[in-house]
């Protein structure tokens, strides 16, 4: 029974200067990024303005927030932001990775590459502004575009109906340069070997990336996914900026709500509740995709 | 022993930092307790102290400016200024990190009216009551520093919440309806004078088709709303007043009064002429350029510059730029929101208001209490609002000093208030409830607004939060009947 447990310790101690020089970083991230955790759990039992006073109040804001229709309402936001994240936020990487990898060009696949990964340099803050713009009903450029295919003009971020699916198509073309490097590098990790088989075989283009590309890089798909569902549950700047939530609660979101109940209306006893509940919700959501999409290296 | 060597050096070195991170924690308290140690001399100690707010076009130059004569007469005193964020709402984040963390400044400039109670006497947080040096002789006009404002600006300036003046404001919001000159001309329109006539106009631009939209209107924030509200309401709910202020009686209503009122009935947001204010907004905004609900106050301004529009909101900050960098293309003018006449709104007084709001408000944080440099920070805000210093802060940044006796500056002639209000008067808003209740409203406004909801369905759901808002209000605060909300 002990014996791991010296197998440990000289394990250890035979690292000893690693561990040592890992301890200030577990230090300072057990301090930035797990004492909030730890604090926000235990804020979510105070009536607390931000303040100096706290008063412990049991359970009632996560009463008030099961209660709270406006959160279930952010809730329904963020799912589609979610499964967008998780769809297309998933497939585009994918599609412009394998148009990449394919190009016979190894200087025009470079110059191609560095156009995507080069968007990553402008502040996302400066495109959401350009959408703000363009979607104008007055100004912008939407109602131009609409109309040369027969559309009426919307009012966009400013419509009830439309104001959701303004944000989320504002990350058009939904290529996070990121995500393709991920895609690119794991196509480029496949070996050449397979490839040439596969040609050999007489294999078309669609049954390859069928069978050989997308089983092998079913890895960094699910890391994707997973990043996918964090971002569309966590996203809240880009409602902030481009509608602050409205008009009424058509494009609040968790994040939001948590922010709004936070910094605007001073409870951060309700926000911390808002945060915890949040943390709870991706983290099954994480495990769940862990569990239905298993990799190779699942197996 | 190389190893250990090596492992002496890594531990040596977490040691030095951990060392160097509590040295520094303890340098910043050591300085904190030398300037307490200061300031326990006489005369000519030593005090230091910030002053913090957002930016503001000539602000920071303004305070300089003040600050550098200060300098001459009080060469003990360091006052230093910052800008720490480009918006109220960004530097109310700034305020709340700063608060949890004890590292507020001493002095901040903020808005007025409720917001000082709301931020941070209602978070727990001691803020200096200015009510006592009212009566102080100002050395700087050997009057009563009181006598320098108008009670009626002091009294706006007060808390509705606790009814005590926390805060001083130095300058004050006049809203007018910016209008392009040009195309007035070009359709032969005529300034409006009241609601009706301002319609007109409104219907006469949209069937011109001249390719200008009557007005800018801008709902992605509150600002355009929470005016109409306030400028309506002290029209047509004036009467109201001292039905509500029961408990204090001083010719403005509490937050007490305020959930007192709503209790007994008398304040009832299905009564016609709190009810009609809705209908009429949203009359008003069927002639705003489409997207303003999507809109911020700048955006909708800008398109006014861009001639986008004929009309657009336009505060007194505005006048400096708008005469240089962001002179308009266009002649232009201003009027008053216009008159709601009796035909329109039957307990109308038809008497306008243009004040907006009151600004530049000096609050006394918790750390110059702590430290107890009240009496110089206050020293300080006596000579900012010397009609001296005033009258050169209002040539210098064309503000409206709340200051009494110093002439605004000539170019603000356009800005200039005629008339101004004897009370703060809105019962659409609910804003005296809370941020919470208020932003429900400003949601079920835009609803309303876009047609998802009808005016019964606006005025049910308000209704309705405007109760569970009040019961909540009456068990965190104690109040009830019998205690006469908590007066007793």
């Amino acid at each position: 029974m002990s014996q791991p447990r010296v197998n440990l310790w000289k394990s250890v101690y035979r690292f000893k200067h690693a561990y040592v020089f890992l301890l200030p970083l577990i230090v300072l991230l057990g301090l930035f990024s797990y004492y909030p955790i730890v604090m926000a759990l235990k804020m979510s039992f105070y009536h607390w303005k931000g303040g100096n006073e706290a008063v412990f109040i049991g359970f009632d804001n996560f009463v008030t927030l099961f209660k709270d229709k406006a959160f279930y309402v952010s809730l329904k936001n963020a799912l589609w932001f979610i499964l967008f994240d998780c769809t297309v936020g998933v497939l585009m990487p994918l599609i412009v990775a394998e148009l990449l990898f394919h190009l016979k060009s190894t200087r025009l696949q470079y110059v191609y590459r560095t156009l995507f990964v080069a968007t990553i340099t402008v502040p996302s803050v400066i495109i959401i502004l350009i959408w703000v713009f363009l979607y104008n009903p007055s100004i912008g450029g939407m109602n131009v575009l609409v109309d040369i295919i027969g559309i009426s003009p919307q009012l966009w971020l400013g419509g009830t109906d439309t104001a959701l699916f303004s944000i989320i198509f504002s990350g058009f073309p939904f290529i996070n340069p990121i995500f393709l490097l991920i895609v690119f590098a794991a196509l480029q990790a496949i070996p050449k070997s397979l490839h040439e088989a596969s040609v050999m075989e007489g294999c078309g283009v669609w049954k390859r990336i069928l069978s050989i590309d997308i089983p092998l890089i079913l890895g960094q798909l699910k890391l994707i996914f997973i990043l996918g569902i964090l971002h569309g549950m966590q996203s809240f700047y880009k409602q902030m900026i481009m509608t602050d939530g409205g008009p009424g609660n058509e494009t609040l979101v968790p994040g939001l709500h948590m922010f709004q109940a936070g910094f605007r209306h001073n409870d951060f006893g309700y926000a911390s509740t808002i945060g915890f509940v949040m943390l709870i919700l991706m983290l099954v959501l994480t495990i769940v995709s862990n569990k239905l999409i298993k990799t190779e290296d699942d197996h | 022993m190389k190893a250990s060597t090596k492992s002496s050096v890594a531990l040596l070195s977490v040691i030095c930092s951990s060392m160097l991170l509590f040295s520094a924690c303890g340098s910043n308290s050591n300085s904190k307790g030398a300037n307490e140690g200061g300031n326990a001399g006489g005369e000519s100690k030593k005090v230091e102290f910030k002053i913090s707010s957002w930016a503001g076009p000539g602000k920071k130059e303004g305070m300089d400016k003040i600050i550098e004569e200060y300098k001459k007469v009080k060469p003990n005193v360091k006052v230093t200024y910052e800008e720490v964020a480009q918006s109220n709402t960004d530097f109310d984040v700034w305020m709340s990190a700063q608060l949890s963390g004890n590292q507020e400044p001493e002095v901040i400039m903020d808005f007025s009216y409720h917001n000082p109670y709301d931020k941070y006497i209602d978070k727990g947080y001691n803020i200096l009551e200015m009510d006592p040096y009212l009566d102080k002789v100002s050395p700087y006009t050997n009057k009563k520093w009181g006598e320098s404002f108008r009670e009626v600006d002091l009294n706006l300036m007060r808390s509705p919440q606790n009814g005590k003046l926390n805060n001083v404001a130095t300058s004050m919001v006049t809203l007018k309806i910016a209008y392009n000159k040009d195309m007035y001309d070009q359709l032969g329109l005529q300034i409006p004078t009241t609601y009706t006539e301002m319609i007109e106009n409104f219907k006469k631009i949209r069937e011109a088709k001249i390719g200008a939209e009557p007005f800018s209107g801008f709902l992605k924030a509150g600002a355009a709303w929470d005016w109409f509200a306030r400028f309506t309401a002290q029209q047509t709910q004036e009467q109201y007043v001292p039905q509500i202020d029961t408990l204090f009686k001083n010719n403005k209503y509490q937050q007490d009064e305020y959930v007192k009122a709503i209790d007994e009935g008398i304040i009832d947001i299905r009564k016609p002429e709190v009810r009609n204010l809705y209908e009429l907004f949203k009359e008003f905004t069927t002639y705003w350029a489409p997207g303003a609900m999507a809109m911020t106050n700048t955006e909708a301004r800008d398109m006014w510059l861009q001639a986008k529009t004929v009309h657009a909101f336009t505060i007194n900050i505005d006048a400096k730029p708008f005469a240089s960098d962001m002179k308009p293309s266009f002649n232009w003018g201003t009027f008053e929101f216009p008159v709601i006449t009796k035909d329109i709104a039957p307990t109308s007084n038809e008497d306008p208001a243009e004040f907006g709001d009151f600004a530049d408000a000096f609050v006394v944080m918790p750390s110059a209490i702590k430290a107890n440099i009240q009496d110089e920070v206050m020293d300080f805000i006596m000579f900012y609002t010397s009609p001296e210093m005033a009258t050169q802060l209002a040539d210098m940044n064309w503000i409206t000093p709340t200051v009494v006796d110093v002439e605004p500056n000539a170019n603000l002639e356009m800005y200039l208030p005629k008339y101004r209000p004897q009370n703060q008067i809105d019962l659409n808003s609910n804003a005296i409830l809370g941020s919470v209740p208020r932003q429900f409203v400003f949601q079920q406004i835009q609803r309303y607004v876009l047609d998802d909801i009808t005016i019964d369905q606006l005025v049910d759901s308000i209704d309705k939060n405007v109760k569970e808002e009040v019961a909540k209000l009456k068990k965190e605060k104690g109040w009830s009947k019998e205690n006469d909300y908590g007066h007793k």
